[in-house]
């Protein structure tokens, strides 16, 4: 007996003591691949009034916690540890809203609220009726969040989707034209790792919008252009054992020659940025991740063509696909910046072409716009 | 600083006990003393004032009541202490409270109280007067040395969330105690159960509670998971936190006594209040019910006494009339035994009679865990089915399902079949069942360092009070 607790206790100080000291000899990270975010890092009080003024001592203590958590030894191995632990030991049927069916991941969506709906259909049709009201072809696109094709396979609760297409049918300016894309996509267009949707999947869908958009499209031979292991950001969110995804972009002479500039920011560069593939989300290669507000210009665009689209991040992988086709495209994500603003910034085109592009999760969720 | 934070567990801990075990004999209060003022200080570092000024306060009360020979001087002494002592918790706890009662009386003329609640006054400021009252009776000696009593009373294994430790119960072990290496064993065994209930138990049935909350619609089973999750999650946390304060009293050479025992298979609410947070039970006992008379009086004075005793329960529990009702639930169903029906649940085979009991405990937590006394009774009729609610819906379903496992493993866990179970398999190859529970130990000390790097989720719900 003495023997064993002699052994319990020298593990129970090699536990305690190894992470301490493993914490001083290794160096903090900056960002969390995994979970794909900054982690906290070591300030002193005086950093922490000057990054956070009129914050107290109580304050910088709770951050210390969080400094802590963000950068224990092994957090993502032990975050993986309690993923499958709840779901293989305690039978749980998802981790902290995640799960996974047939090789993806997604996340629990099961409310649908009505008033949230509505507020976001009200800021659309003003934003149409204030500035594209003379767009010749407006057109609202609805895709569906990967748990529409999952949810009930897998017996988990989701909302009623056609409950939503009807309230934006109903709730939409009736000039706009309403394209919910439930049977123009499925599972497989998606990344198992990612809510986002698989852009070398899209070339048809981007072909039949143009359509709708009444813009003629022609078919272009893309080179295909592969990033992998791409861990999207459900692989760190769920922690849960995924097989990773290939990220791929496809390319086009057209597209090298195009630009992009952030009327924001002031800078200028290219469609694809692959500079930021090595940074927290892959994804933002497509022209840049979250921005406000962006011009895309296509030296060999049909002359005059225009077209704007207020989106949210479905749209970045999309809309490469449908510069071909014009000379201009404006996109706003609603998101990040409000609409005057966006118009003090840009010129819009009134008679452009006009999509909106919103994916069911966005529109559903509560307080995702400015205004 | 909480216990099942990293915090506490990699940094805290481990330097206080390498400190500790290098340092002198003579060093180590000194330690355990600056070590317990730093553990109250890193959540509220103003609150610590008011601690330490109310731990000096009872001190010299105690100094004071012991010194005097005349028992009225010592009686006015004492009172005059207790009230002193008193003055933190009842402007801080109950200011609030009342000043929101009074306006209701007089018409909004106060100014409304709204303070922020020290963490843990109502568990130091009981240890303080059960000092002082226990001078007075002359069954504690008088700590004639400041950073003594103040280091009992700041303990940081017992100071935010008890259990409530009476002075006599460790005086001896303040002056002399011996850390033997079985003894540090055993508080670490029972240091990693407490952290296992707490994170892995507690925390995931209040994920659950939360889960149903925010949502499931509010239906006939959502309301019932809920309370059961809520019942089974305030044990295991509190209970938890004792096991965690037992197994770092023991790591430091320290003996509190136990403050559960398995209260969710108790055959009756009196048997329940003798297993539910005994330390609080046994407080009202010795500091209200005997000194009012107890049960050597006559019948009314004794319904008196277990209403005085269970008003103060209710109320020290929060400073609400959800919690006052609770306590007067309870006063309520142990009179009812007292009257007789004690003999017939004690006739009753054993799983009626524990049905019983956890059924009428489930529907007090309803009341205690409201936000108000309004809600609690409107939670209490919707699980009745009235007030038009639907039976279920799907999401309460889904959680049901997902979390079932974890309800099992929580009522197994509430029982000691689990122990008795390892116990009867290590009587039959000791070594071996030995190195497998340490093995377990470990295991589970990193699936709760897993837990707690994953969850957010992390209140302890003892806090308040």
């Amino acid at each position: 007996m003495h023997k064993r607790n002699l052994i319990l206790v020298i593990l129970f100080s090699l536990i305690l003591l190894a992470v301490p000291i493993s914490s001083i000899l290794a160096a903090d990270q900056a960002v969390s691949g995994a979970e794909k975010r900054p982690l906290a890092q070591l300030l002193t009080y005086a950093e922490f009034q000057k990054a956070n003024p009129g914050k107290d001592l109580a304050v910088y203590l709770a951050y210390q916690e969080t400094y802590l958590l963000d950068q224990f030894p092994g957090r993502d191995y032990l975050r993986r540890l309690t993923a499958a632990g709840r779901i293989w030991g305690l039978g749980q049927q998802d981790n902290n809203l995640y799960y996974k069916l047939e090789g993806h991941l997604s996340k629990l969506d099961p409310k649908l609220s009505g008033a949230v709906v509505k507020r976001a259909m009200e800021l659309f049709n003003r934003t149409f009726l204030s500035y594209f009201e003379d767009s010749r072809n407006p057109v609202f696109a609805l895709i569906p969040d990967k748990n529409y094709y999952l949810a009930e396979k897998g017996g988990y609760p989701h909302y009623d989707y056609q409950a939503l297409a009807d309230l934006i049918a109903d709730s939409l300016d009736p000039k706009v034209s309403f394209l919910p894309l439930f049977d123009r996509l499925s599972l497989e267009d998606y990344y198992r790792t990612d809510p986002h949707w698989d852009q070398k999947e899209l070339t048809g869908l981007a072909s039949w919008l143009l359509e709708q958009l009444g813009s003629p499209s022609e078919s272009l031979d893309y080179t295909e252009v592969i990033y992998e292991p791409y861990l999207g950001t459900f692989a760190g969110q769920a922690a849960l054992p995924v097989t990773p995804d290939r990220l791929t972009w496809l390319n086009h002479p057209v597209l090298l020659d195009s630009a992009l500039y952030n009327p924001v920011t002031g800078e200028t560069g290219g469609i694809y940025r692959e500079d930021l593939l090595s940074g927290t989300d892959p994804y933002d290669l497509f022209l840049g991740g979250a921005q406000a507000l962006l011009e895309l210009r296509n030296p060999h665009g049909p002359r005059g063509r225009q077209l704007t689209v207020i989106r949210d991040s479905y749209g970045s992988s999309l809309i490469p696909l449908l510069l071909p086709s014009y000379e201009r495209i404006t996109v706003i994500d609603l998101r990040y910046i409000t609409m005057e603003r966006a118009a003090g910034l840009t010129e819009l085109a009134g008679d452009s072409d006009l999509l909106f592009l919103f994916s069911t999760s966005v529109i559903n969720s509560p307080g995702a716009f400015l205004n | 600083m909480l216990f099942s934070s990293l915090t506490f567990l990699y940094y805290f801990l481990p330097a206080v006990l390498v400190l500790y075990f290098i340092l002198p004999a003579g060093w180590r209060n000194g330690l355990l003393l600056a070590a317990s003022l730093f553990f109250y200080a890193w959540g509220e570092p103003r609150f610590s004032i008011i601690m330490v000024s109310t731990a000096m306060t009872g001190y010299l009360a105690g100094l004071l009541t012991g010194r005097l020979k005349d028992d009225r001087k010592r009686r006015a002494a004492m009172i005059s202490g207790v009230a002193l002592t008193l003055v933190p918790l009842m402007l801080f706890k109950y200011g609030g409270f009342i000043t929101d009662n009074l306006n209701l009386i007089f018409q909004d003329r106060l100014a409304p109280l709204r303070l922020v609640l020290p963490i843990g006054v109502s568990f130091y400021t009981f240890q303080i007067l059960s000092y002082v009252v226990d001078v007075y009776r002359r069954e504690v000696e008088v700590e004639k040395n400041p950073f003594y009593f103040l280091m009992y009373v700041s303990f940081f294994p017992q100071l935010i969330a008890g259990p409530i430790v009476r002075f006599q119960t460790i005086q001896q072990e303040i002056r002399d105690r011996r850390v033997t290496l079985d003894l540090f064993a055993s508080g670490v065994r029972r240091f990693i159960v407490g952290l296992g209930k707490k994170v892995l138990l507690a925390n995931m049935l209040a994920e659950l509670g939360q889960k149903i909350s925010q949502q499931a619609e509010r239906t006939v089973l959502a309301l019932w998971i809920l309370a059961l999750a809520f019942t089974l999650q305030i044990y295991f946390d509190f209970s938890g936190y004792s096991d965690m304060a037992i197994g770092l009293g023991r790591m430091f050479g320290f003996h509190f006594l136990e403050n559960f025992d398995y209260p969710y298979l108790s055959r009756s609410i009196t048997d329940f209040w003798r297993r539910w947070h005994m330390s609080l039970g046994s407080w009202f006992r010795d500091y209200v019910y005997f000194p009012l008379g107890g049960s050597r009086t006559g019948k009314w004075k004794v319904i008196r006494n277990l209403l005085i005793v269970w008003l103060m329960t209710g109320f020290w529990h929060g400073a609400a009339w959800n919690f006052i009702v609770w306590g007067l639930f309870y006063f309520v169903l142990l009179l009812i035994e007292r009257a007789g029906f004690k003999k017939v649940l004690d006739r009753l085979p054993a799983p009626v009679s524990i049905f019983y009991t956890f059924f009428w405990v489930l529907i007090g937590f309803v009341l205690f865990n409201a936000n108000s006394l309004t809600e609690g009774l409107s939670n209490l009729s919707g699980m009745l089915g009235l007030g038009g609610l639907n039976h279920s819906d799907s999401m309460a379903l889904y959680y049901l399902k997902s979390y079932l496992p974890t309800l099992l493993i929580a009522g197994l866990a509430a029982t000691p079949w689990p122990k008795r179970l390892y116990m009867s398999l290590r009587s039959g190859s000791e070594g071996l069942m030995e190195y497998a529970g340490m093995a377990g130990l470990l295991i589970l000390l990193v699936f709760t360092t897993g837990s707690l790097i994953d969850g957010s989720f992390n209140p302890f719900l003892y806090f308040r009070f």
